[in-house]
C-alpha cells in the first residue's frame, strides 16, 4: 500500500495548483461530505420555517405518557394482531394442553405479537432543500445530465445517507428528497418499497380504495413506501383518518398499529367527539377518560386541560369526560347522550350482579 | 540477458469498465495499476452509470469512508475518478472539467448562432 | 370451386372436459361439458392448392379478439358458472405429453392470429377469458389463496405467453391497489426520526 507521492502529485501540474487554491475557499463548504456520521443536513440550510408555523407533533408524540394512552386506547385483540397471515399452505398442528399451559401460550404469544402493534411516527411534512452547496457558473455545460453521488458507505442509515445532485448548470445541492428517496431504494433495496411511486396512492384511485372500505391495506402499503414526514405518507393517511372520523369506522382499525396514529390526529386536529361517542357507544369508559387525557396532553393550554388538572379524583371516568363536555366539546349533545347511555347501562348491570349476588 | 524494469507497481483508484455491448457500466475499484482493467480488485469503492436514466441522471455511487481512508494513505486516482469526486464536491473540481464546460458552452453558442442566422435568413426569403 | 368444400375442412372439435378417462390415480368425477365449440381454424387444415383458390373472406375467420369489459362480463356470467363451474378455469385442464416428468410449457398456442394446437391452454382456448388488470375475478383464479403468489405455469397449464401476461396483469392491479399484495412488516426507530 506504500505508493510514491510523486505519483499523487503527477497528474496535478502547477497550473491546477493554482486552481486548487483558488477552490479551498469553496472546497471548506463541501464539508457536507464528510463523516457519515453527522447529519448533512445540519450543515445546509433548509427552508427556514416562517414565525407563525404550526408546531411539530413529534416531539409530543414521541413522549411516553402520551405513548402509554394510544397503546391502552388502541387495545389487544389477540385474534385480529395475528390475524391470517399470507404463507404457504402447512398442516395444522394439535396439541393437548391443560388450562394454565393455555393461558401461558396466551399470554407467551401476546407479548411476542406486542411489536405488531409498534405505530408509524406521527410527523409533520419534511421541508424542502432550497440553499445550494456550491454555485461554480464557470462549470455549467459540463454534460448534458445531472450527476447524483450517492454515499454508499457501510451501516450508514436511509435517512442519514448523503446524496448530492451536480446540476447542468453547475450548482452543487442535497439532493431533493424525491431523489434521495429513489437512491435509497436503489441502492439499498427493501421489500415492499417500489422505485416508481404506485397509482394506487394518486387520488383518483386512493378515492376508490377509501370507499371500498380497505383502510388498513392502505395504510400498511403507505409504513412500507415512503417515510413518515413524506408529504404523500402525511397527505395518504390524513385522508384514510377523515374518511374513518367521518363513516365512524373505527372498528376497522382498532387493534391495528395505525389506531394510535388515527387517535393522535384527533386529537392534535381537535374533532375527539366521534371517537369518543363511539367508545361510549361500547362501554369503553376507560378508553374515553384515555382519549380526553390525550386531548389535554396534546393540548397543554387549553381550557380543557387546566380543568382536569384541576379534577379532584382523576380515576373517575365519567368526572373527566363531564370536564370535556363543559370546556371543549363541539357536538356537546350527541357526547351527552352516549355518556347518559353508557352510565345507564353500567348501573343496571350494576343492580342485576347485585341481584344475582 | 538482464531482466528488464519492471515499470513501477501502485496502487490507484480507477473505473474497471463492466455491463455489455452498447451498454457500459463502470466499478470505481481500488487496484494495483499494473492489474489488467477488469481484474479482480482489492476493493470495490462505487459504481458509476454513464448512460442517463429516464430523469436524466447519471449515478455515481461512492463509498465515502473507504475512498477517504484510501486518500489518506495516498493512493493515484485516474482521470476520470478524479473529475467524479470533483463533481461529486469530494476533492477540488477537476480542471479538465472547466474546459470540457467551457468548449461545450461554445459550442452550443454557435450552434444557437446558426439557428438564429438560419431563421433570419428565412425571414427575409419570406417577406421578398 | 369455393363451393366444394372438403370434408377435411370441417372440423368442428367439441371437446369434452370430462378428464376422468385419462386420469389413473385421481378419481374426478365431473359432469361438465365444454358450452361452446371452439373453431379450428381451415385455413390450418386445407392444402396448399386450395389455398391459393380460396379467397380470404370464405374462411372462417381468425380467433376474435375480445375486449377487457366483455370479458369481465363473461367472467360474472351464468355462462360462465355453466362451463366452469365453481372450479378455477385450469382445474380440468390436462396436459399432453409423453413420461412421468412433464415438461416446461409451451411457448405459444396462438399463431398469427390463430389456434395452432391441438390441446390449447386454459386461457387461448376461450377467447372470452382476457388477462386484464381489472378483471379481477379471473386473476384471482390463478393466485395462491394462502400464500398470495402467483401458481406456477406448471400447475395451472397456461402456456408461456399467457403465463407473462398474468404475472403483467396482476402486477399492474397490485400497483392500482385493486389486487392485495403481500406486504412485509415495517420496523420503525424512532430514534432516526428524533433529529
Amino acid at each position: 500500500m506504500a505508493a510514491s507521492t510523486t505519483f499523487r502529485c503527477s497528474s496535478l501540474s502547477s497550473a491546477c495548483r493554482l486552481l486548487f487554491q483558488k477552490q479551498t475557499a469553496g472546497y471548506r463548504q463541501l464539508r457536507f461530505l464528510s463523516s457519515s456520521s453527522q447529519d448533512n443536513s445540519a450543515s445546509d440550510a433548509v427552508s427556514a420555517a416562517p414565525e407563525n408555523e404550526e408546531r411539530d407533533p413529534f416531539p409530543v408524540f414521541v413522549q411516553p405518557r402520551v405513548q402509554e394512552l394510544l397503546t391502552r386506547i388502541t387495545g389487544f385483540d389477540l385474534m385480529k394482531v395475528a390475524g391470517p397471515q399470507k404463507k404457504p399452505l402447512q398442516r395444522p398442528i394439535y396439541k393437548l394442553m391443560t388450562d394454565e399451559q393455555l393461558n401461558a401460550e396466551l399470554s407467551s404469544a401476546k407479548e411476542r405479537l406486542q411489536h405488531r402493534l409498534q405505530m408509524p411516527p406521527y410527523m409533520k411534512p419534511r421541508r424542502p432543500h432550497l440553499t445550494p452547496l456550491s454555485v461554480d457558473p464557470e462549470l455549467a455545460g459540463f454534460d448534458k445530465s445531472n450527476y447524483v453521488f450517492v454515499d454508499i458507505s457501510f451501516g450508514v442509515k436511509d435517512r442519514k445517507r448523503s446524496v448530492v445532485i451536480r446540476e447542468v448548470d453547475g450548482t452543487l445541492r442535497v439532493a431533493p428528497w424525491d431523489v434521495k428517496e429513489r437512491m435509497n431504494q436503489i441502492y439499498n433495496p427493501r421489500e415492499g418499497r417500489h422505485v416508481v411511486k404506485p397509482s394506487m396512492f394518486e387520488e383518483a384511485n386512493l378515492e376508490r380504495m377509501i370507499s371500498e372500505k380497505r383502510y388498513q391495506y392502505v395504510l400498511d402499503r403507505a409504513c412500507c413506501q415512503f417515510e413518515p414526514d413524506d408529504p404523500d405518507f402525511i397527505r395518504t393517511t390524513h385522508r384514510v383518518y377523515n374518511a374513518v372520523d367521518q363513516c365512524g369506522d373505527y372498528e376497522h382499525l382498532r387493534s391495528t398499529r395505525h389506531f394510535g396514529p388515527l387517535a393522535f390526529y384527533l386529537a392534535w386536529h381537535s374533532s375527539i367527539d366521534g371517537l369518543l361517542v363511539d367508545m361510549l357507544d361500547r362501554d369503553k369508559a376507560q378508553d374515553a377518560r384515555d382519549l380526553v387525557v390525550l386531548f389535554a396532553d396534546v393540548h397543554p393550554d387549553s381550557s380543557c386541560a387546566a380543568a382536569i388538572s384541576e379534577l379532584p379524583q382523576q380515576d373517575d371516568d365519567v368526572a373527566v369526560i363531564k370536564t370535556y363536555l363543559a370546556t371543549d366539546c363541539k357536538n356537546k349533545d350527541k357526547v351527552e347522550l352516549s355518556l347518559r347511555a353508557m352510565v345507564d347501562s353500567q348501573r343496571s348491570k350494576g343492580k342485576t350482579q347485585n341481584s344475582s349476588l | 540477458m538482464p531482466r528488464l524494469p519492471q515499470r513501477k507497481s501502485f496502487d490507484i483508484i480507477r473505473l474497471a469498465l463492466h455491463g455489455c455491448t452498447n451498454r457500459p457500466f463502470y466499478h470505481i475499484v481500488l487496484t494495483k495499476n499494473t492489474r489488467p482493467r477488469d481484474a479482480p480488485p482489492f476493493e470495490q469503492l462505487g459504481t458509476f452509470d454513464s448512460m442517463p436514466n429516464i430523469h436524466n441522471e447519471k449515478l455515481v455511487s461512492l463509498d465515502i469512508e473507504r475512498i477517504k481512508y484510501h486518500l489518506a494513505n495516498n493512493v493515484a486516482l485516474s482521470k476520470p475518478v478524479e473529475k467524479l469526486l470533483g463533481l461529486g464536491g469530494l476533492l477540488p473540481v477537476f480542471p479538465m472539467s472547466y474546459t470540457i464546460a467551457k468548449r461545450n458552452r461554445k459550442k452550443m453558442e454557435a450552434a444557437t448562432n446558426d439557428t438564429e442566422e438560419h431563421l433570419q435568413e428565412e425571414d427575409t426569403e419570406k417577406s421578398q | 370451386m369455393a363451393a366444394s368444400i372438403p370434408m377435411i375442412n370441417t372440423i368442428m372439435k367439441r371437446i369434452l372436459i370430462l378428464g376422468s378417462k385419462h386420469n389413473t390415480g385421481q378419481c374426478r368425477t365431473t359432469n361438465l361439458t365444454w358450452c361452446r365449440t371452439l373453431m379450428q381454424s381451415q385455413r390450418r387444415y386445407q392444402e396448399e392448392s386450395e389455398a391459393q383458390e380460396n379467397s380470404e373472406e370464405d374462411l372462417t375467420p381468425k380467433r376474435k379478439i375480445v375486449d377487457p369489459e366483455t370479458s369481465i362480463r363473461y367472467v360474472h356470467s351464468p355462462e360462465f358458472v355453466k362451463g366452469y363451474g365453481d372450479k378455477p378455469v385450469w382445474f380440468h385442464y390436462r396436459r399432453n405429453f409423453k413420461g412421468k416428468i412433464p415438461p416446461p410449457t409451451r411457448e405459444n398456442c396462438i399463431r398469427q392470429g390463430e389456434i395452432a394446437t391441438a390441446s390449447p391452454c386454459p386461457i387461448c382456448r376461450d377467447e372470452y377469458l382476457v388477462l386484464d388488470a381489472k378483471n379481477i375475478k379471473l386473476l384471482e383464479q390463478f393466485i395462491c389463496p394462502h400464500s398470495g403468489e402467483i401458481f406456477d405455469s406448471m400447475k395451472t397449464g397456461l402456456c408461456q405467453t399467457q403465463q407473462k401476461a398474468l404475472t403483467v396483469s396482476v402486477m399492474r392491479a397490485q400497483d392500482q391497489g385493486l389486487l392485495e399484495m403481500k406486504l412485509p412488516f415495517r420496523t420503525y426507530d424512532y430514534e432516526d426520526y428524533k433529529s
